[in-house]
């Protein structure tokens, strides 16, 4: 995955439509954006923030009972059925990806109908952890997950970094070691040591108004 | 049974209106905390003030402190043991006892904190060795089962003791005599009992020491500022000493005041153990200085966040309170009450006072350790509520953190109730008689030398001397004083008998010839001939022997045959022994 963030005018449209995919509960985000400023001097700029799907990820590391665990594919997946809560993960993970149903999630008839799997998460439960899996079920039907498909400015991207190709929600693919490559692309605490597999552009050239600007605007509409 | 065992005893009598009270107010403590268990059982986690941020609170700080608490013990008289310390054994008891319970409390809230205990044998179904969680569940077993052992094995020979009160109920009486897994004190039973006990003892140092650093990996195995630490092994467990060393203190404090025991708890305990604490004060002292100024002198990005928020920010007055309280405060009055002679009649009271507050400040400290952490995550919280973002603990945590110290109590108080909070035996005077079983042929010799004990070589001795025809007189161990014939060649004869019996141990010749174990041997060796004497002088009680008393005893010896003589079986004799005890 792939964050283009001279794009992301902090919408937060990704979030949403997580959320409503994955009948998240309330409190979790998913996927969360950010508003951040590296130093004083430099300006602030939105940051989204999935589970970054680690190559050497700690909460698997960490987990007792091989609740979390990785696929093949590199998603950092999470077993709902074998969870036991006790929050080891959360402690491992440096992103705050990992959130906890700290009790009965509010339910709607239309999760309920689901029965539950391993690939999309819900019905939701009581006492476990959740997070951002890529929407799987997704995938298995060769679509974007949610937040990338519904990003109107485009700046998630999705692909397989083996076919080298990534793809946003407006349909544009991209070859992804070029983006990376000429596009100084970064991960997040590259310094953890957890080889994130998220990369992102860093805001240059935005093509939005920036968080101030924002701020300022959505004053004065108030 | 003698006056001073009747009175060890008192506790296990314990039915009066106080004892009730206590019983009733924890007992009520507990099921509150019960109730609201059942709550957070019924609508889950979301009872707590615990959130996504800060996902480990009141229960995880308390998992640690009792943890810690429960290194009282155990190390603290396994060392003591190890290392002879004589004036341990009125310890040991309540100290192991301590361990036991704050494991079983320790282990407890652990599962308190699961979001699906129901789940919590997935542990052992799909347990990963490579998670610090399954690393603990394994330790803290281990562990827990190493301490009730060594809490148990010196606790048989007493429940023999107990067992044999004559005025004990049916059922307490069977129960104590199934404990005791037929305890008579034959000599081979101390051996095996003596056997156990030091091996736990060794055992238990290293099982002791691994449980605190893995419960400090549960934190440093991660990546967050503030537990991103390669001292948390031992700053824990420093810290775990400091506060189960605490613990014991006041735990004698009480017991001493409760049950009046100041015959067997004496200042020098007190002054002893309150050296070791004051050791392990400033050891933790060091500790948290070299822990903080690392970090604080660096102020890296995520860490300078932490200890902002720790030093001048929003933590900083609970930072410097459980500091000077639980580090400073108690340092700076134990040198007061330990060092000028002025105050040394403050020495009990005072150690009280500062262990108590090293206890209340290990907790907070633990609670500090936890929560700060959590609250400075690498990511800013952002777009949460307060009640999200801030840590308060909810009734619910209060309730069930009160509940485990009531469980604590109460646990502690019914091992009292059960077990004499004294060890009865290892307490023993040189030369008190021991009644444990109806009257067997030579058992007098048995048990002499079962009270002797705690040295299967002491016993092992005697019992040759028993074979060849000695009957024992303790009383007269222990002086200095020159052989008499008889009991020489007694020995030697019985030693043919010993040699046959033990094989290849014996034949450590170069000790025979240590000038320095040639004359404790002597100091050993010279009653256990009076026997033969007495017998053919027609004295009765053989504990009425006495060097000096009679006549034959004090005869000297020709020479000393020590070549056909083991002085290995000598070399700990019990009389040298219990000069330590005495202490």
């Amino acid at each position: 995955m792939v964050f283009d963030l001279a794009k992301c005018d902090g919408c937060r449209d990704c979030t949403k439509a997580c959320t409503k995919m994955h009948f998240v509960p309330p409190m979790q985000e998913w996927i969360k954006v950010y508003e951040v400023e590296d130093n004083q001097a430099a300006g602030s700029y939105f940051l989204p923030r999935t589970c970054m799907h680690c190559d050497n990820p700690p909460c698997v590391r960490g987990c007792p009972v091989g609740a979390t665990y990785k696929r093949t594919d590199g998603i950092v997946m999470m077993d709902q059925d074998r969870c036991i809560g006790c929050r080891n993960c959360i402690a491992q993970c440096p992103y705050s990806a990992r959130f906890f149903n700290w009790g009965e999630p509010p339910h709607t008839p239309e999760e309920m109908k689901a029965a539950y799997s391993v690939e999309h998460n819900y019905p939701h439960r009581k006492g476990v952890v959740e997070k951002c899996i890529m929407c799987p079920e997704m995938l298995r039907m060769g679509m974007l997950p949610a937040c990338a498909d519904t990003c109107k400015m485009g700046a998630i991207y999705f692909g397989d970094e083996f076919e080298d190709a990534v793809t946003n929600g407006k349909g544009e693919t991209m070859q992804f070691s070029k983006i990376a490559e000429t596009g100084a692309g970064f991960r997040l605490m590259e310094e953890l040591g957890t080889e994130p597999r998220v990369y992102y552009l860093p805001p240059v050239n935005r093509k939005y108004p920036s968080p101030e600007e924002k701020h300022m605007h959505d004053a004065t509409k108030a | 049974m003698n006056e001073r065992e009747t009175k060890l005893l008192k506790t296990i009598d314990m039915s009066g209106l106080g004892f009730r009270a206590w019983v009733a107010f924890l007992v009520s403590v507990l099921l509150w905390g019960v109730f609201a268990y059942s709550r957070q059982l019924r609508f889950g986690l979301i009872e707590t003030g615990m959130r996504d941020q800060i996902s480990w609170g009141l229960y995880i700080s308390n998992f640690v402190f009792f943890i810690g608490i429960s290194h009282a013990g155990t190390l603290i008289s396994a060392i003591l043991r190890v290392t002879d310390a004589g004036w341990r054994t009125p310890i040991t008891r309540m100290a192991e006892g301590i361990t036991v319970v704050a494991l079983c409390i320790g282990g407890s809230m652990v599962l308190v904190d699961l979001g699906r205990p129901d789940r919590a044998l997935n542990l052992f179904r799909y347990g990963r060795i490579q998670s610090p969680i399954v690393w603990d569940v394994l330790s803290v077993g281990t562990y827990l089962t190493g301490c009730i052992l060594y809490f148990y094995l010196p606790l048989i020979p007493d429940l023999g003791i107990v067992a044999a009160r004559p005025d004990i109920g049916g059922f307490r009486r069977g129960l104590y005599r199934a404990l005791s897994l037929g305890w008579i004190g034959s000599p081979k039973q101390w051996r095996l009992l003596e056997k156990a006990i030091s091996i736990m003892a060794v055992a238990i140092i290293p099982l002791a020491i691994s449980v605190h650093t893995v419960v400090s990996w549960i934190f440093a195995m991660t990546l967050r500022p503030g537990w991103d630490s390669s001292i948390f092994g031992p700053y824990f467990v420093v810290g775990a000493i400091y506060s189960g060393a605490a613990a014991v203190v006041l735990a004698m404090c009480l017991l001493r005041r409760i049950f009046h025991l100041e015959d067997y708890l004496k200042p020098v305990h007190f002054r002893n153990l309150g050296l070791l604490l004051l050791s392990f004060s400033m050891l933790y002292l060091y500790f948290n200085v070299n822990e903080y100024l690392t970090l604080g002198y660096k102020v890296r990005g995520p860490e300078k966040v932490l200890l902002d928020r720790l030093f001048y920010g929003d933590y900083a007055p609970y930072f410097w309170v459980v500091a000077f309280v639980g580090v400073l405060l108690p340092m700076v009055l134990m040198m007061l009450v330990l060092g000028p002679k002025r105050y040394r009649d403050f020495t009990v009271p005072g150690l009280g006072v500062a262990s108590f507050m090293a206890i209340i400040g290990a907790w907070a400290k633990r609670y500090l350790i936890v929560v700060p952490t959590l609250s400075s995550p690498f990511l800013p919280i952002q777009g949460v509520p307060k009640e999200w973002s801030h840590y308060a603990p909810s009734w619910v945590e209060w309730s069930i953190t009160a509940a485990a110290f009531a469980a604590f109590l109460l646990l502690y108080t019914l091992l009292a109730k059960t077990f004499p909070v004294v060890s009865i035996w290892e307490t023993r005077e040189t030369g008190e008689p021991a009644e444990l079983a109806p009257a067997r042929r030579s058992h007098t010799v048995r048990n002499e030398l079962g009270a002797g004990g705690p040295d299967h070589r002491a016993a092992g001795l005697r019992i040759t001397v028993e074979r060849a025809g000695c009957t024992g007189a303790r009383r007269c161990e222990g002086r200095e004083g020159p052989a008499t014939d008889h009991h020489l060649d007694g020995l030697a004869g019985a030693e043919a008998g010993g040699r046959a019996a033990r094989g290849r141990r014996q034949d450590r010749s170069s000790r025979r010839r240590n000038p320095a174990l040639l004359s404790r041997y002597q100091a050993a060796v010279l009653p256990l001939g009076c026997g033969k004497r007495q017998q053919a002088q027609g004295i009765a009680d053989p504990r009425d022997c006495r060097l000096g008393a009679v006549e034959g005893c004090q005869r000297p010896a020709a020479g000393l045959p020590g070549g056909q003589l083991r002085t290995e079986d000598l070399a700990r004799p019990a009389g040298v022994r219990r000069a330590g005890h005495r202490r």
